[in-house]
């Protein structure tokens, strides 16, 4: 930012913070915009012809999402007119540089997620009997939790008694996986 | 009469084997609505066919104690893990979290158990007594009235967000945009759906609140170190008793009996529900309890857990008036019952509850005796959930993100949904960051699917003409509520609102 900005660490916090913000709200507003545009494919479609239509209650819902992000942006402006008039982008390179600099914390964060992504991914593939284990082995490893002797029964056990739970007595049958896998948790579903 | 009725309804769960399905009902319910992901609608849906071989009043009473066991149920995860078990916990989850993480978690769940079984009392009470006149009175109401209550709700939000209006407005709309996604309900045209036939039913709420609620929660514990549930609790409420906390009779007198009633009134809505009638609860607590708590609200007050658990409960007793007196479901678990009703060969309609006294009054019975179930129960259960806390972190954050997964999946039995999960639990967690409140929008969700169709057909109805929104009285008032709701937070940031019109609230 410029220099009679972000002169404390508090102050360059609060710059981050406001420009996150407005950029958050661009976001919705653009989001906003590309709704309206394509309801327009929609236009005219009615049951009745009394009916308002097809695109009538979600394009004043868009509407009214449009003026309250709008109203935001300005409310934030006026906190902030003055970081925000030396543009929102400024200082990029200097919060990349910053990204990569991550914290163990950070780099929990984001292992987290790719941990949850590679779990769902795999779930229809691997099956909920054999990727559940796993995957909390995976995630309380991550966390810090060491005892590798109380992880696995945890892991294993937990990931068993749901599955039938879920299965034998509620009728919901959580995902199999596909081939020996498949067969693995027809075995499990037969023996109880 | 009605009370020699209710004797033999009471003495008919007393005898044989109904006594024992009426315990295994309750503690399913339970289950189910503490088990994030499932609720009383899906367990109750999965039990129909277990009522096959049974007689029709064992059969429905079980389904009903499994409705009023879930509702309850639903607020323990909520307060312990953020993670509202059924959608009823929603509101729950703004102050019992935030007592948890300030080491008052029994406190949370023994406020959230007491008002959930006196609301279910109050509601049934009122069930019982008044079912034909609150039928006939909720018949006068028509699509304008529903789609106003909806406003009303929807105005609501402003002042979970106070403090900043615009976020919550936001937000809210975010929620009615969301909502919209899937095929038009009148024409059955695709809408926001980009050529994606998994969307075409929509985006399904229980993965969203599980992202935005749960995901987010862990990713925020995560990323700060911090704690999910404190070590011990600060200010401990047992006394190694095992009687109800009956003081909170006087400390919440106020919003167990507004809420009581309101929240029945709500539930009888078609439509409407517990989800909805939790929304109510908790905004209505929040005017009527003493300014210095009002300013408090969201930061972990139990007046906030209260509010909207004595609502729900309510609520849910609520919803059986019209199923009864007139065979029309007041939510969506009601729905399922009266499709238990017609499996049973059992015909609903006005003459329901004359034709079958038994079948009403065990129901009836069964109701009332599972409220004081769950309020005898109270520091029991408090000290089973308050175990919880020996659990490390590390395995607890696991099972949270483990149980969300297999919620999410069960609701429709996709991944598509889990894939929605995790991102809204990512937005969810950088709107948080930003002060961005979350409830509107999960409200915006929930109403969203209510509002649309009773704008419309009511629109239908008056052949297009807007005025027949503020041409029926009922409709006229909710609006003008609704107005003056929406503009008070809004003017409170003007020089004149903050001389006269300051009654507190804080972002959530």
């Amino acid at each position: 930012m410029g220099s009679d900005h972000g002169d404390t660490p508090g102050d360059a916090v609060s710059e981050r913070r406001d420009r996150n913000d407005a950029i958050i709200t661009l976001l919705i507003i653009a989001a906003s915009v590309v709704f309206l545009y394509y309801s327009r494919t929609l236009a005219g479609i009615r049951s009745t012809n009394a009916d308002p239509g097809t695109t009538y209650w979600p394009r004043a819902v868009l509407f009214v999402l449009l003026i309250a992000s709008v109203l935001n942006l300005i409310h934030i402006y006026r906190r902030t007119d003055v970081h925000l008039e030396s543009g929102l982008l400024q200082d990029t390179a200097s919060d990349v540089s910053a990204a990569i600099d991550l914290s163990d914390e950070d780099k929990r964060y984001v292992g987290t997620i790719v941990l949850i992504a590679v779990y769902i991914g795999l779930l229809n593939q691997i099956g909920f009997l054999v990727i559940t284990p796993i995957f909390l082995f995976a995630f309380t490893w991550l966390q810090g939790y060491r005892s590798v002797i109380k992880l696995v029964p945890f892991s294993v056990l937990t990931s068993f008694v749901i599955f039938v739970l879920f299965r034998n007595f509620m009728n919901i049958a959580l995902p199999y996986g596909v081939g020996i896998f498949r067969e693995l948790g027809l075995l499990v579903e037969g023996l109880i | 009469m009605v009370l020699e009725q209710l004797v033999e309804g009471g003495a008919t769960i007393f005898s044989g084997m109904n006594l024992l399905v009426f315990v295994f009902a309750i503690v399913l319910g339970m289950l189910s609505g503490a088990i994030p992901g499932m609720n009383g609608t899906m367990t109750v849906v999965l039990l129909i066919p277990l009522t096959y071989s049974m007689d029709p009043v064992t059969g429905i009473m079980m389904l009903s104690v499994i409705y009023v066991g879930a509702v309850y149920a639903g607020s323990i995860s909520a307060i312990m893990f953020k993670v509202p078990g059924a959608p009823e916990a929603i509101m729950t989850t703004l102050d019992g979290y935030k007592m948890n993480q300030q080491g008052r978690m029994g406190e949370a769940i023994s406020t959230a158990v007491f008002s959930s079984a006196v609301g279910g009392i109050v509601g049934t009470i009122i069930l019982i007594l008044f079912s034909p006149t609150l039928a006939a009175w909720s018949m006068n109401l028509s699509d304008p009235e529903y789609f106003s209550v909806v406003v009303v709700g929807l105005a609501l939000v402003s002042t979970i967000g106070v403090g900043n209006v615009t976020k919550a407005a936001m937000m809210m709309a975010m929620g009615l945009v969301i909502a919209t996604i899937g095929l038009d309900p009148f024409t059955g045209q695709p809408r926001f759906t980009f050529g994606n036939r998994l969307l075409f039913n929509g985006i399904e709420l229980i993965p969203v609140i599980l992202g935005v609620f749960a995901i987010s929660e862990v990713l925020k514990q995560i990323q700060t170190g911090g704690q999910m549930v404190t070590d011990e609790e600060v200010d401990s409420i047992s006394t190694g008793s095992l009687l109800p906390p009956l003081h909170f009779f006087k400390r919440f007198r106020k919003i167990l009996s507004f809420n009581s009633i309101t929240g029945t009134l709500i539930g009888i809505l078609p439509g409407a529900g517990a989800t909805t009638g939790a929304l109510f609860g908790y905004t209505f607590a929040q005017r009527i309890v003493p300014q210095d708590i009002r300013e408090r609200f969201g930061t972990g007050v139990p007046e906030g857990v209260a509010g909207p658990e004595t609502a729900n409960n309510a609520a849910a007793s609520g919803a059986f008036v019209p199923l009864f007196a007139l065979g029309i479901p007041g939510s969506a678990t009601t729905a399922v019952i009266l499709a238990a009703f017609i499996l049973h060969g059992i015909t609903p309609g006005p003459s329901f509850i004359d034709a079958n006294e038994t079948l009403v009054y065990t129901v009836f019975a069964a109701l009332l005796l599972a409220n004081v179930a769950v309020l005898l129960a109270n520091k029991p259960i408090v000290r089973v959930f308050t175990k919880v806390r020996h659990i490390p972190q590390e395995l607890l954050l696991a099972l949270i993100v483990m149980f969300c997964v297999v919620g999410g999946f069960a609701t429709r039995n996709i991944t598509f949904d889990l894939w929605i999960m995790l991102a809204t639990g990512i937005i969810g967690y950088y709107l948080e960051q930003y002060d961005y409140p979350i409830a509107p929008l999960v409200i915006g969700l929930v109403l969203g699917p209510i509002a649309e169709p009773s704008l419309r057909r009511g629109l239908i109805k008056a052949q297009g003409e807007l005025l027949t929104f503020v041409q029926r009285p009922i409709s006229l008032m909710l609006l003008v509520i609704a107005v003056i709701l929406f503009t008070v937070p809004l003017l409170q940031e003007t020089a004149f609102g903050r001389k006269y019109l300051r009654f507190g609230g804080v972002d959530q």
